[in-house]
């Protein structure tokens, strides 16, 4: 299931794929993956990406 | 008959092109390690790697017993080394192309756009070796078996694929990057 939280919280802050990648430290691939939902990411990446967008885990990936 | 000085100088040629690929890769390595320039690898990466390997692995085995299940019904397609060496490049070309596809090893691949090329060239030269080989008269085929001078072409047609594989990775990078 695409991710479609985290696509638009990165696109709020008006940061590319690349960039998101850059400041948590993965290739862009990986957020594509995971923002395609092809990758379930760890719970480590989940919470890297979370602080750099300013977001809790449930904002970004919490299905409710 | 084999000629004894041709295998051995196949073997030998074999060898050091095996040793010289170590020892370039273990150097640009360390060139690389000296830069502090090394790769570091993401989570997904290391994932996608080990099922690149296990993918080959598979093929590998699906081959071996294709190839022993036809040699059983005395069906004689390949000499013994060819059946192997098609094994060996298609297991290790498997494993790249999976790879490739699930960007284990390449972040940019835009930037390595010199790998298909080389792969191109080396399939290039192969396919004329095999060109030459066929006009001097030498046939790839005897008694109705692949022999070891089609191992020219096998690796021609094996680096085509991959090479052609690899420049349609990077077409859909790049539209990956301008769908973004």
């Amino acid at each position: 299931m695409k991710n479609l939280k985290l696509k638009s919280a990165r696109a709020a802050l008006d940061l590319s794929q690349q960039q998101l990648a850059d400041k948590v430290g993965v290739s862009r691939q990986t957020i594509s993956a995971i923002e395609k939902g092809d990758y379930n990411p760890t719970v480590n990446l989940c919470i890297a990406i979370c602080k750099v967008l300013g977001k809790t885990l449930d904002d970004l990936f919490w299905e409710g | 008959m084999i000629n004894i000085f041709w295998a051995a100088g196949f073997v030998v040629g074999f060898l050091v092109v095996i040793v010289l690929s170590l020892l370039l890769g273990s150097i640009f390595k360390k060139k690389k390690q000296d830069k502090s320039e090394r790769t570091q690898y993401d989570e997904r990466q290391i994932a996608a790697r080990g099922k690149a390997y296990k993918t080959a692995l598979f093929t590998t085995f699906g081959y071996f017993i294709i190839a022993a299940l036809i040699d059983v019904l005395g069906i004689k397609w390949a000499e013994i080394s060819i059946v192997l060496f098609i094994g060996l490049f298609l297991s290790v070309g498997v494993f790249v192309v999976t790879a490739l596809f699930s960007d284990a090893y390449f972040i940019d691949s835009q930037k390595n756009i010199g790998y298909p090329i080389i792969a191109l060239l080396i399939s290039l030269i192969n396919g004329g070796i095999s060109v030459m080989n066929i006009m001097d008269g030498e046939s790839l085929i005897t008694n109705g078996m692949l022999n070891i001078d089609s191992l020219n072409a096998v690796v021609c047609v094996s680096l085509f694929v991959v090479s052609v594989l690899m420049f349609i990775k990077i077409i859909i990078d790049k539209k990956a990057v301008e769908n973004e």
